[in-house]
């Protein structure tokens, strides 16, 4: 019978010590969450299986370098390390595309009511079929909290270049809304 | 509405608990475990490959020193070859000669057959001419037959040897000679040399 290890630290250790029980442990703790992330990323499924295996590959080789900073650190590095490989991945298959135009955008919507009436997974959904630049942006900075200048730093774009495609990201989420408020589906 | 409550609705409604994907996630789960298994890279340690590395130097030391040793005996083998083969070409050689020798033997034998079958053909000696001598003594009357014959010389040296001249014609014999035949042994010709031709003394009135 499998022992449950509650423990972030002593699952780590054990991990380390090319514990096969502790691994799997931690894949199981981790998998679904990193499915989400790569999948909104990614918003491929193949894709996203493939950047949660180089991730977890990197995970575990590099487990001894990992400097353990209290519960929810070891989330926070694994996460990193596959919105890293994610990253790498869209520039890999060149689906990442910047149209630097700058526009007025505005929210259309200025409800908030409708925005909280949705459902996650609709909400997830519409992110997944933004276009890879818009998504990749929003996700950056709405979701992991990054900044502008991070954004700019990881993608090796320009700070202005991030600012647009997240104001781009919003409308375009935001038109979606509505447009799915209208029709009824929401 | 204000980007940024927009942005903050959008992030709390991700951080809520939603069944999307939850078939994919449940379906791929052990699949994709499976490949971190297969994809993960091998560490081996350092004294690991220390000792494969001395191991592979030992066993290359050992396999070329036994290619050289090997290559040493082929060598040796082939050189005793060769020397074989150089005595063979040797002894041919010999053979060759000796065969050489024996061809100008058996020409030699052949020569020397040859001349005894013409000895054999003529086996009485060829007369050449008859004179008759008539010797006349106080006493007797001796009548002397000289008979010249030839005499196939048996070898070539023998004709080599300087050949001497016999006078046999009646001719060039004086009365005296007739009467005293030993008196003059100079003008005499000497029936000792009987080498090419001789002279037969036969006396057939002899008395006594």
């Amino acid at each position: 019978m499998k022992e449950l290890i509650l423990n972030e630290e002593k699952l780590i250790e054990r991990c380390v010590e090319k514990d096969r029980h502790a691994q799997e442990s931690l894949y199981n703790q981790f998998y679904s969450d990193l499915y989400l992330i790569a999948m909104r990323y990614l918003s491929d499924h193949h894709e996203a299986e493939d950047a949660i295996i180089l991730s977890f590959t990197k995970v575990f080789k590099n487990l001894r370098k990992f400097n353990f900073q209290g519960k929810g650190s070891l989330g926070k590095w694994i996460r990193t390390i596959l919105i890293n490989e994610a990253i790498r991945l869209l520039k890999k298959r060149r689906q990442l595309h910047f149209n630097d135009e700058v526009h007025q955008l505005k929210l259309e919507n200025s409800e908030a009511n409708g925005l909280e009436q949705m459902q996650a997974a609709d909400i997830f959904r519409m992110i997944e079929q933004l276009p890879a630049g818009y998504r990749t942006v929003f996700n950056l900075h709405v979701v992991e909290g990054f900044s502008h200048k991070e954004i700019a730093a990881l993608l090796k774009v320009s700070e202005s270049t991030s600012k647009t495609q997240l104001k781009k990201a919003r409308n375009s989420l935001m038109n979606r809304i509505n447009q799915e408020k209208a029709y009824g589906t929401v | 509405m204000e980007p940024s409550e927009f942005d903050q609705i959008v992030r709390g409604k991700l951080q809520e608990e939603h069944q999307l994907h939850h078939r994919e996630i449940d379906a791929s789960k052990p699949f994709v475990w499976a490949a971190i298994q297969a994809n993960k890279t091998l560490v081996v340690p350092w004294y690991y490959l220390a000792a494969a590395a001395i191991l592979f130097l030992v066993c290359s030391t050992f396999l070329f020193f036994n290619l050289q040793e090997q290559n040493r005996s082929e060598i040796d083998f082939l050189a005793a070859k060769v020397e074989r083969l150089k005595n063979k070409t040797n002894a041919v050689e010999i053979i060759a000669r000796k065969n050489q020798q024996l061809d100008l033997l058996c020409s030699e034998v052949e020569a020397l057959e040859h001349s005894l079958t013409q000895v054999n053909v003529n086996p009485n000696p060829t007369i050449i001419s008859k004179q008759i001598v008539y010797q006349t003594d106080t006493v007797f009357i001796t009548q002397t037959e000289y008979i010249t014959q030839y005499l196939p010389a048996i070898k070539e040296e023998k004709i080599e040897e300087p050949q001497v001249e016999l006078d046999i014609s009646a001719d060039n014999y004086t009365t005296s000679d007739l009467i005293y035949p030993d008196f003059n042994p100079s003008t005499r010709t000497t029936p000792k040399k009987e080498n090419t031709s001789v002279k037969v003394k036969i006396d057939t009135l002899s008395s006594n």
